[in-house]
This record gives C-alpha cells, sequence and structure tokens, in this order.
C-alpha cells in the first residue's frame, strides 16, 4: 500500500494552480494597466491580496493533507455547526457590501461566510449519507427513508436559507444544485426522479428565454420519460414538472415579479432592451469576451478591461479579462481545466471505493459545476447576471479558500481512503 | 374497473384515494425503481458517472459553443462594439493659412484657445453648476449653451465653451475625472495684426452655421468648424483650411482618454492652411482707411499693368474678431441694423453715378466711333437745351471746346452734345453706349477672386422701361453723357476702368491674391486670372485721352492732387478727373479717379465719398494721398492728411 502523499492527485493540484494563477494575472491585468490611475484605492492592490489568499490557501491545503479520513469525517458536523454559526454571526453583526450582508470581520480578514460555510455543508452532507444506518434505508414509505431524505433536506435547507436570509440568493441557488448533485449520486432517490428535477430546472430557464423552446422541451422531455419507463404516470409526472414549472415560472415571472426584477432576470435574453440598466453589464461584458477572437488582444491589452468598461470585472467578471486579452484559446483552456478537475474528482470519488469520498466530490464537483455554468454562462449572455464568482480565478480570498479547502479534503479523501476500508466489506 | 385489495373501508377511499394510492405503489415498483440500497452497487456507480460525465461535457459544450461563436464566428461584430466603446476620433483642426500682405507683412495669423466640449449624451445635466463654477462663467450662459447643444443632437460632442482662460482651464482639467463627457479641445482662432483692418477685403470667419453644414458637411465640415464667410477668408476657404487630421484615442468609461490607440498608427497629422500673399500694399491700404474714417464710400488702387488690387478700403467698416466668439446685442445692432450697413462691400456692392470722371471715358468712344476728332470743337454756350429743358453747364460759356479742353475743364455741354447729338453724320446710340460700357467693365461683374460684388447699372432701353414705367424719352439718356442719372458704378469698376484708359486700353483682371505659399515646403504658387481683355480703341484715341486727364491735375480741377517735389522725392505726375454725382436725396457724391505717373503709369485709383460734395474736395486729395504712399512709401502731406481726415461725408436721406 502507498503511502497517502504518493497517492495525493497531482494532476489535480496542477489544475488548481493553474486556475489560481491564470486569476491572479487577470486580476493583475486589469488592476496594473492604463485604467490603474482611475480605480479605486481598495481595488488597485487585489492581485497582491489574491496572490496572498492563494498562499494562505495552499497552506490550508497541506495542512489538511495531514488529517486522517476518518477524522475529516467525523469534524463534519462540527464544521457543519461553525459554519451555521458563522452564518448567524453574519446576519447579526455582518457589513453589508453590494446588497448582501453575508461578510463578516475576523481580525485582519474579511469573509464572507457563506462561501466558507459550503465546507462545512458538503463534508456534513456526505458524511449524514455514509452513515450505515441512512444507506441501509429501503426507498420506499417506511420511517428510516423518510427521516433519511428529512436530514439531507435539513442539512441543505438550512445553510441555503441563512445564505438567501443575507440576501445572497446566487449563493443560495449553489447549495441546492450541490445538495441536488450529491442526490443524484447518492441513490436515495431513484433516477428518474433526479431527472425531473433536471428537466424542471431546465424548464424554468427556458421559460425565461422562450416560450416555445419551452413547449418543445416539454414534449420532447415527455416523450424521453415515455420511452425510457414505459410509464404514463411518470409521463404524466414529467409533462407538469417541465411544462407545469415552466408555466408556474413564466407566470410568475411576468405577472408576480416588478418591472424591475423582471429586468434583472431578462436582462441577459435581450441586453439592447434593457441597455441602461441591467443590460449595460451583459453587452459590455459579450463585446469583451467576443472581441477577443482567437488569440486575445494581448495582455494588459483589452479596452474594454483596461479602459474600465466591465463594472465588478476582477471579481465576478474576471472571465471576461481572460476572454478579451488571451481570447479564445482562455476561455476554452479555463473550460478545459474545469472539465479535467471536475471529470477527475469523481473519478477519484469513485475510485475511492466508499460512499463517504464520493458524496464528498459529488457535492464539490456540483459546487464547482454549478459555479462553472452560471458565472461564465452570465458573461457570455446565456444566463442572469447572478453574482457568483468562478472558482479558484475570480477575486475574492473567502471562495478561494473555501474551494481550495474542499479540494484539499477531498484529494485526501481520495489517497486515505484506505482508512475507509471498515466501509468497503458491504 | 376491478379492486383488489383492500375491500374494505368507505367506498369513496375505495374508488378513489386508495386508486392513487395503489398506482403510487406500482410506480416503485417499476424495474428501475426497485428498491435497493443506495448506490450500492458498482453498476448503479458506473452509470451515475457516465451521466454526470454526460452533463458536464454537455454543459461546457454549449458554453464552448457559444464561446467559439463570439470569438470565432462574431469577433468582428464584438470587436467593432468594443471599438465603438474604447476609441474616440478626435478632429485635429489644421493652422488656417496666415494672409500676408504684398511684402510679406503679416496680416492675420491664428492664436490658440482652449475650448471646453460636451459629449451630451455621456454628460450629466446635474454637472452644469459645477462647470460653470469651475469655469467661472454665469450658470445661465452654461445652460443656455447646454439647451442648444442638446436641441441639435446629443451624439456629437461640440462646444461648450469657446476660449477659457488658462486658470479656468486647470481647474476643470483637475476635476474632470468628475465630469464624464466633458473634454477640452485646442482650438485656433484668427488674430489680426491690423492696421490695416482690411475687413473687408479679408472676411471674416464664424463657426459653421447649420444651413452651411447642411450643404458641407460632405467636405468633411463639423460641428464647430470656423469657416470663412466673407471676403479672401471665404473666396480661398479650400485652400486656408488645409486639412483636417484625425487622431484615434483610447477612452475609459469615464469619458477619459488614456492613451492613443495602438501607438498612434492610425493617426493623420492635420496640414496647415495654404498661406496667402495678398496684392495689398499694407500702409496703402491703412492710410485709405484712415482718411476714410467718419465717410462713408470707397476707394481702390489697383495695379495698372497686371491688376493687382493695392488698396482696397470701404467705410464704415467692422471688427473681424467679433466672429471670433458669439457676438452681443449692441455689436449685432451695429453689424446688422445700421443704416451705414457696415459689412456691404461698398467697393464691390455700392453703386453710385460716376459723375464726371465718366467724360473721359464718353471722349475715348466717341473719339473712336469717328463722332469727333483730337481737335474738332463744339460749341458751349454755358448749357445744353434739349426737349424744352436746359442742361446746366458749370463754369458758364466755354465756347467752342475740342475733346481735351473738354476733359480739362469738364465741360457737360461737350459731352451732352456727343451723348445726344449728331455730330458728323454719326450720333451715339443707347445700345452702342451700354456695348462700349460693359467692355470697360462697367454693368457688369468683374473677373475677380472675391465673392462679394454687384455688376451696377448699366441701363439699356429696357431697364428704362422697367425704371420709368409712365414713359420716357431721350431727355433721360442725355445724363448719361456726363456718368448722371440713371446708372451705377463701383469705385472697383472706375479704378479699372482709369488703369484701361492709363496703359492703353488693357482692361486688367482685379485681383486680391499674389501668391499662395506653403507653409510646410515654402513652396509658392502663382494662381492663374482670366486674362487682361483689350478695348478696341486705338492708340492715338487714348493719347488724346490720357493728354486730356493729365490736363485736369495741371491745370484742371484737380490741381489738389498734384504732388510735388519735395526733398529727395521728384514730383509725381498724376492725370485724373474728379466728378460730383448728383444726390436727388442728399448732399452730391464726391467722386475721383487718377493714375500716375503719367509718363510711365504703374497704379490706377478710383474713389468715391458718398454725400462728399464736389469730387476735388472729398474724393481728390484720398486719391492723391494713396498715390504719393503707394509710389512714395511714405506721406510728405500731413497738413492734406489731416484736412481730409477731417471731412464727413454729409447726410443722405436715402
Amino acid at each position: 500500500m502507498l503511502p497517502w502523499y504518493k497517492r495525493l492527485d497531482w494532476p489535480s493540484l496542477v489544475a488548481w494552480a493553474a486556475l489560481v494563477a491564470l486569476g491572479v494575472a487577470a486580476i493583475w491585468s486589469s488592476t496594473h494597466g492604463p485604467a490603474r490611475e482611475f480605480l479605486l484605492d481598495s481595488v488597485k492592490d487585489n492581485a497582491n491580496k489574491q496572490a496572498m489568499w492563494a498562499v494562505v490557501s495552499l497552506v490550508v491545503m497541506v495542512a489538511i493533507f495531514f488529517f486522517r479520513a476518518r477524522m475529516l469525517m467525523r469534524l463534519a458536523p462540527v464544521a457543519y455547526v461553525a459554519c451555521l454559526g458563522l452564518l448567524v454571526a453574519a446576519l447579526v453583526f455582518g457589513r453589508e457590501i453590494n446588497g448582501a450582508k453575508s461578510w463578516l470581520q475576523i481580525g485582519p480578514a474579511s469573509l464572507q461566510v457563506a462561501e466558507l460555510a459550503k465546507v462545512g455543508t458538503v463534508l456534513a452532507v456526505a458524511a449524514f449519507l455514509s452513515l450505515r444506518g441512512v444507506r441501509s434505508v429501503q426507498i420506499g414509505f417506511n420511517s428510516g427513508y423518510i427521516m433519511a431524505l428529512a436530514g439531507f433536506a435539513a442539512i441543505i435547507l438550512v445553510p441555503t436559507v441563512l445564505v438567501v436570509m443575507q440576501n445572497d440568493t446566487g449563493t443560495g441557488l449553489v447549495f441546492l444544485a450541490m445538495g441536488y448533485f450529491v442526490l443524484f449520486w447518492s441513490g436515495l432517490v431513484p433516477l428518474w426522479f433526479v431527472g425531473l428535477i433536471a428537466a424542471a430546472g431546465v424548464a424554468g430557464y427556458l421559460a425565461i428565454v422562450n416560450a416555445a423552446y419551452l413547449a418543445i422541451f416539454a414534449l420532447l422531455a415527455s416523450a424521453g420519460y415515455l420511452l425510457w419507463t414505459r410509464s404514463k404516470w411518470i409521463t404524466a409526472l414529467s409533462l407538469v414538472a417541465t411544462g407545469g414549472v415552466g408555466i408556474a415560472a413564466r407566470f410568475f415571472l411576468f405577472e408576480v415579479l416588478q418591472p424591475h426584477q423582471q429586468g434583472r432576470i431578462l436582462a441577459f435574453t435581450d441586453p439592447e432592451q434593457f441597455a441602461s440598466a441591467e443590460g449595460y453589464h451583459v453587452i459590455q461584458s459579450k463585446a469583451a469576451i467576443g472581441s477577443g477572437g482567437l488569440f486575445g488582444k494581448g495582455f494588459t491589452n483589452g479596452t474594454q478591461t483596461q479602459l474600465a468598461y466591465i463594472p465588478e470585472q476582477s471579481t465576478d467578471f474576471v472571465y471576461t479579462i481572460i476572454g478579451e486579452e488571451l481570447g479564445f484559446l482562455g476561455t476554452a483552456g479555463i473550460l478545459v481545466l474545469f472539465a479535467f478537475l471536475i471529470i477527475r474528482l469523481v473519478t477519484l470519488g469513485v475510485n475511492a471505493g466508499s460512499a463517504a469520498p464520493r458524496l464528498f466530490m459529488a457535492g464539490v464537483t456540483g459546487i464547482f459545476l454549478i459555479h462553472l455554468l452560471i458565472n461564465v454562462g452570465m458573461t457570455i449572455g446565456l444566463m442572469p447576471v447572478i453574482g457568483i464568482p468562478l472558482p479558484f480565478v475570480s477575486y475574492g480570498g473567502s471562495a478561494l479558500l473555501a474551494n481550495s479547502t474542499m479540494l484539499a479534503i477531498a484529494l485526501t479523501l481520495h489517497a486515505r481512503h484506505d482508512e475507509f476500508a471498515v466501509y468497503r466489506a458491504e | 374497473m376491478r379492486v383488489n385489495s383492500p375491500a374494505s373501508g368507505p367506498f369513496i377511499l375505495r374508488h378513489s384515494v386508495c386508486r392513487v394510492f395503489y398506482a403510487a405503489g406500482r410506480l416503485v415498483q417499476t424495474p428501475l425503481m426497485k428498491p435497493h440500497l443506495p448506490a450500492s452497487s458498482k453498476e448503479e456507480t458506473r452509470i451515475r458517472f457516465r451521466i454526470f460525465t454526460a452533463v458536464v461535457l454537455l454543459v461546457l459544450g454549449v458554453l464552448g459553443a457559444r464561446l467559439a461563436q463570439m470569438q470565432l464566428l462574431d469577433r468582428e461584430t464584438y470587436a467593432m462594439e468594443a471599438e465603438g466603446n474604447a476609441i474616440e476620433t478626435k478632429i485635429i483642426r489644421p493652422a488656417r493659412g496666415y494672409l500676408y500682405d504684398r511684402n510679406g507683412q503679416l496680416l492675420v495669423d491664428n492664436k490658440t484657445t482652449i475650448d471646453v466640449t460636451v459629449s451630451a449624451r455621456y454628460f450629466d445635466e446635474a454637472n452644469l453648476p459645477l462647470v460653470a463654477e469651475l469655469a467661472g462663467v454665469p450658470d445661465s450662459l452654461v445652460r443656455a449653451k447646454w439647451d442648444e447643444i442638446t436641441e441639435r443632437s446629443t451624439y456629437q460632442t461640440a462646444i461648450l465653451l469657446e476660449d477659457i482662460p488658462f486658470q479656468a482651464f486647470a481647474r476643470l482639467r483637475e476635476q474632470q475625472y468628475r465630469l464624464r463627457g466633458i473634454a477640452f479641445e485646442e482650438n485656433q482662432q484668427r488674430r489680426y495684426h491690423g492696421p490695416p483692418g482690411a475687413a473687408h477685403v479679408l472676411g471674416y470667419v464664424k463657426e459653421i452655421s447649420e444651413s452651411q453644414l447642411a450643404v458641407m458637411r460632405e467636405q468633411g465640415y463639423r460641428l464647430g468648424d470656423m469657416v470663412g464667410q466673407t471676403g479672401i477668408e471665404t473666396e480661398y476657404e479650400t485652400v486656408l483650411r488645409g486639412r483636417v487630421g484625425r487622431e484615434f484615442v483610447l477612452v475609459n468609461v469615464h469619458g477619459m482618454e488614456v492613451q492613443p490607440y495602438e501607438g498612434g498608427v492610425h493617426d493623420v497629422e492635420p496640414e496647415s492652411g495654404v498661406g496667402l500673399r495678398l496684392t495689398l500694399d499694407a500702409p496703402t491700404q491703412a492710410l485709405a482707411e484712415s482718411l476714410f474714417v467718419n465717410k462713408r464710400g470707397s476707394a481702390v488702387m489697383i495695379d495698372v499693368n497686371d491688376g493687382g488690387i493695392i488698396a482696397m478700403a470701404s467705410a464704415p467698416d467692422y471688427d473681424p474678431t467679433l466672429f471670433n466668439r458669439s457676438i452681443t446685442q449692441v455689436e449685432a445692432d451695429y453689424l446688422y441694423n445700421n443704416p451705414d450697413k457696415p459689412l456691404l462691400v461698398r467697393a464691390t456692392q455700392s453703386f453710385q453715378p460716376p459723375g464726371s470722371t465718366w467724360k473721359p471715358f464718353m471722349a475715348s468712344i466717341a473719339l473712336q466711333e469717328g463722332l469727333i476728332t483730337e481737335n474738332q470743337t463744339l460749341f458751349c454756350g454755358g448749357g445744353y437745351v434739349w426737349g424744352g429743358r436746359l442742361y446746366r453747364c458749370h463754369g458758364g460759356s466755354h465756347g467752342n471746346i475740342a475733346v481735351k479742353e473738354a476733359i480739362q475743364r469738364s465741360c457737360n455741354t461737350f459731352f451732352f452734345r456727343l451723348m445726344n447729338d449728331t455730330i458728323n453724320g454719326k450720333r451715339m446710340d443707347l445700345p452702342t453706349w451700354q456695348a462700349w460700357a460693359h467692355r470697360f467693365g462697367f454693368g457688369v461683374l468683374a473677373p475677380i477672386d472675391f465673392p462679394q460684388q454687384g455688376p451696377g447699372l448699366i441701363p439699356d432701353s429696357a431697364a428704362f422701361d422697367r425704371a420709368y414705367p409712365a414713359g420716357w424719352t431721350s431727355g433721360y439718356t442725355v445724363n448719361l453723357g456726363i456718368g448722371q442719372g440713371y446708372m451705377g458704378v463701383s469705385s472697383l469698376q472706375l479704378a479699372r476702368y482709369t488703369a484701361a484708359v492709363a496703359n492703353a486700353g488693357t482692361l486688367v483682371t482685379p485681383h486680391l491674391v499674389h501668391e499662395q505659399v506653403d507653409p510646410a515646403t515654402g513652396e509658392v504658387r502663382t494662381p492663374s486670372f482670366p486674362r487682361a481683355r483689350q478695348i478696341p480703341i486705338d492708340p492715338e484715341n487714348w493719347a488724346i485721352v490720357q493728354r486730356g486727364m493729365e490736363l485736369v491735375v495741371e491745370a484742371g480741377t484737380g490741381r489738389r492732387t498734384q504732388i510735388p517735389t519735395v526733398g529727395e522725392y521728384p514730383e509725381i505726375t498724376l492725370a485724373g478727373k474728379t466728378g460730383t454725382a448728383e444726390n436727388p436725396r442728399g448732399d452730391d457724391h464726391s467722386v475721383f479717379i487718377a493714375y500716375a505717373p503719367t509718363d510711365d503709369p504703374q497704379v490706377a485709383v478710383g474713389v468715391i465719398v458718398e454725400n462728399g460734395g464736389f469730387g476735388s474736395q472729398a474724393a481728390a486729395p484720398i486719391a492723391s494721398l494713396m498715390i504719393e504712399q503707394y509710389l512714395r512709401g511714405t506721406i510728405m502731406r500731413e497738413g492734406m492728411v489731416a484736412s481730409t481726415r477731417a471731412r464727413r461725408s454729409g447726410s443722405d436721406r436715402g
């Protein structure tokens, strides 16, 4: 048996380093070009601060590698409660930035606790679902199963509600998505049901984009369910989950929401129509990325970036810097790195052979995937502008630290998976 | 429908709730849903791994496809959008061409001023008071200009404040980051180095008007450009303007210039406008202007040999610097609501009867037509009777008088007869007279490089019909023989005609530009003008008329204009003719024509002083002094200058 450090997955760490390096470089570009003199003083040092946070994250990661895998899992409840404590503390004592009350000042560091809370929540949900008692429940109408589902839902929903109460709906969405991916991997619910949730999600998205697409998708998805399950009941359910959810979403969007709220959601579908307000961000962002072409305009040479046409560029819109200055090679490069990292992590999780690593990987990769989809999607006009960062790349110490910690835990669980041998018997 | 179990319970439960319940139970029993431990089998995990990998690749594939579409296929569109954001084209206005006199003395150049420009679509109107405060101008003024700009176009950058002092510029520049849409523009204003002002000759430049812009936009003119409006400035606008330069700069989201676009490789340098060396002689022009103070009228001195205009003064005149900025109400009243019409170029646009200065013309054509010969006399009994009316001669009866003496003594009777009598079997009819007048350049536009002029009035019978619908007789045309009545000439036409007499028949082409000077290379280009025309009159006839005009100055009505020997300066011999244009509405107009020196004519002058009285009194000294100034380069008769300046134009009810 190889010692843990020889089984540590170095390729994943290389991907991590590449993403962090790209991020620091992009932030440096946006703060050290000709635009610098017009930037706020608080923004000018972002590249240095991010590099410092990268070092801090690396130290934390190395420290985590020395933990025993089962110790990490045993710490899960503690971490979870600590995270909930931080979320509550932020609600009570927190500072409000950009309308979200999710910042907590601890010593010199200003922490975005919602980001940190992901770590504890993923750890907790993985630990809970890998409990022997939970894993042995039968699907059906029995108290064990219902308790398992309720426990799972509670672990996800409590931090989600707290985050939404902080007015950070985007991150709340990430918690739900994370729970969804864990649910998918856990086998706690049938696949067809997991598929229905996904179909409902897609239907909700299409409801925003185009009613005709929604109708086509609802019919296709239901036809697919009919062919797959041969069950009229499931097919009927899929019609409800797609068409019904879609219609409900449209009704909510156009009849319930105020025009300015509609604007925020609809802007990406037709940015010109909302150009003076919500659409401005999308137009500028797309202009930056699109104008980058294949090779980009060159490092520190992007006009959109250097002339500060894109608000919040080094945080949520960091992808535009890469798109404009490094071109398609840069943007595709980021996608490839994430594809590699995500698939690599789930492979490691599957290969670890036991539930805890696999479910933890499920949560972590779910978080990365949903961040990637929403963040990149909003910069290229495929998603509403939901303010969540691109993992490892966007400026933000808390997010970098949290994501790096999750990665380190995942790698440790894999490298030390033999410590879970006791579970492997079954 | 069969219901297996449970068979007990209320009917309603059996037949509805329970069926749903059991249906749900059957769902759970489909093969995919068979009860099993969560994710325990390797097979289940493998399926999930495949699904998850497919989802990841699908999500990333969609994102990647979208990126490829944007960055590879539609790059141009987005690039244009990004460039539209970031690249601002700055127009660099070239330096307008300088104007010099014939000796290279600078008359007009430019001075650099700083204007504040505003891009209305970026500018926040709420910042107007701040701009006004920093610039040190009243709020209302800035607001008025702002309203004017936004009314025209909110998409074009326009000038908000003109010619701000440097301190104001410094204050605004410091606060520019707060004032999105505000920028600065260096501009050039005309700077005049008079005297001479020569306002009418040079013309003025003014910001392009909307109606001009509509026509001139295709030539690259933009809002805020200065355009020649009158005179040389407009006649030579295309060469004076130069070529507009372009600078491409990157502007940030606040509208501030950050750096040149791509290192400035696309920039186009402006090319300065071509300088013009005029034919004007600055000292002579200045003298003429000074002599016309408090008078209405004009004087033109023309080069007898090439037609170059040495001086062209019109009074009253105006200050062309007024047009560098918005004019005040007082200034507008002076310029536009003034009976003296200071903007009127009297030298080319105001027409008076020539009076007796017409007599050399009449003599020339009568000699050529064969009505008279050099020594043939006509009888003057102190007047001419025609149609029951007596047309008086001045100075009593001249007796039998020949042409030279008739010019010298300005005998009206002699010229009435030339116009009206049948002499030697010939009679001057109106069409012949008119044709000759046209050949002398009267009643037609001159081929001059100057935009404002009129033809004057040399009537034919149709013109008389129009003017006198009740009917007219040859009694009306008799007066045309002595340059009175229904006719009008300008001082330019008089000078040109006098030059033709002096050089024996060459009707020169008057012009104001001597050379064009490229400011960058120093290359000199002489513009070409239409060729001079020859008036078909025999040299011996010219000689007779010339002698007559010499006698006017030697011993006739023009004696006051003699320029005697003074110290080192030898005498300058003049030939001239006085004229007094009768003015039924007010005081008569004083007219004088002259050329000099008589032995080798260099210059010819035409002077009209409106309501100036006798020709010998107001107009003649002006001509004499101008000739002295030009040929001697100085004035030795200061007393004459003072007395001439002291005269004023009389009254004119018209």
